[in-house]
């Protein structure tokens, strides 16, 4: 005869469930925008007006891997 | 005036990792700026301003509902413990609070107040403005606990043997009701980051300099935006993730502290322990 085994929620060694992951990742990244944040808030860079975000590249025009890397 | 953009293909631009006190940067300053979610109309990073703004928005929601918890706790607290006039006076004058529409009480209140204010005084009017608001949602709450339990045998036993009123409420009454309160904490914490986005983006919060989520989000509040430039609206994604993730949270935490609270129910009220 099988039993269940018992629930694990509310132990010490439950993994944090994703909603408390998604809430401490924005808190952090938010508590820590000085330096996540790669710009000041307030500078504005008069040629990029509504500019799109840019594509993050891995590989050049020739298909070589780089270092990630953007086109201005 | 519309601008369009290509990359240029010729010079690849390497990001530079932990530089210059940021994680990640493209060049120099000076250079070609890494716009992660995009620029605004006036050329700024979005995803600096979304960090930075959440840390405004993200502020007044944490202080306001610590705030209303606090206020509701002690309001809640003495109308249970005390009953008769303290009961009446206090908890009728919660439910004139709220009973009335929250969102226009906010902006009512706000606009009786000069429309130029300081970034510094704007924090403070609408944490004080959440927290007034938000109180009695906790005080009900309190009060039901507090009322409760104080009709049981332990709280009678505690004042039998001298102990004072704000020992009996603190000691044995206010422990009962922590499980409703951390709940109430987080079903307020979500709705005064949206009340703060809303505020501003009617034009009654922060001023547009000051980055939060509601002042970027009033900066992209045109049709033409959602089709041109639809990374505008990445405060509001940070809006949905931290609403969307206490929600979420409220779940797991009803079940954890349920549980909680009914393997402490026994030691709490006292049984086979001699009550202080």
């Amino acid at each position: 005869m099988r039993f269940p085994l018992p629930s694990t929620r509310g132990c010490a060694n439950e993994p944090a469930p994703p909603p408390f992951l998604l809430l401490f990742l924005v808190f952090l990244g938010v508590a820590a925008a000085p330096v996540v944040a790669p710009n000041s808030p307030a500078t504005a860079f008069n040629t990029l007006l509504n500019a799109p975000p840019p594509r993050v590249y891995l590989r050049d025009t020739a298909g070589a891997w780089r270092a990630p890397f953007i086109y201005p | 005036m519309e601008q369009t953009y290509e990359e240029d293909r010729q010079t690849p631009v390497p990001l530079r990792w932990f530089a210059g006190g940021h994680i990640v940067q493209s060049t120099e300053p000076g250079g070609a700026p890494l716009l992660l979610f995009g620029a605004d109309a006036f050329g700024r990073d979005v995803f600096s301003r979304t960090l930075y703004g959440g840390r405004w928005s993200l502020d007044i929601a944490v202080l306001a509902a610590l705030g209303a918890l606090c206020l509701g706790v002690f309001v809640g607290s003495m109308a249970g413990y005390r009953g008769g006039l303290w009961d009446d006076v206090l908890m009728r004058t919660s439910d004139m609070v709220m009973v009335l529409p929250t969102m226009y009480v906010v902006m009512v209140l706000r606009a009786a107040l000069p429309l130029v204010l300081s970034s510094t005084q704007m924090f403070v009017l609408l944490v004080s403005l959440f927290s007034v608001v938000g109180a009695p949602i906790v005080a009900r709450a309190v009060l039901a606990v507090v009322r409760s339990e104080r009709a049981l045998e332990y709280a009678a036993a505690a004042e039998s043997l001298g102990a004072s009123p704000l020992r009996i409420l603190i000691r044995h009454l206010l422990p009962a009701a922590t499980g409703i309160v951390l709940i109430e904490l987080m079903t307020l914490l979500p709705g005064f980051v949206v009340a703060e986005a809303t505020l501003s983006y009617v034009g009654f919060g922060f001023p547009d300099t000051v980055p939060t989520w509601g002042t970027m989000l009033h900066e992209a509040s045109s049709v033409r935006v959602l089709a041109d430039f639809p990374w505008l609206f990445a405060p509001a994604i940070a809006i949905f993730l931290v609403v969307l993730g206490v929600n979420a949270s409220i779940r797991t935490s009803h079940a954890g502290l349920g549980a909680g609270l009914d393997a402490g129910a026994p030691r709490r009220r006292g049984a086979g322990q001699r009550p202080e």
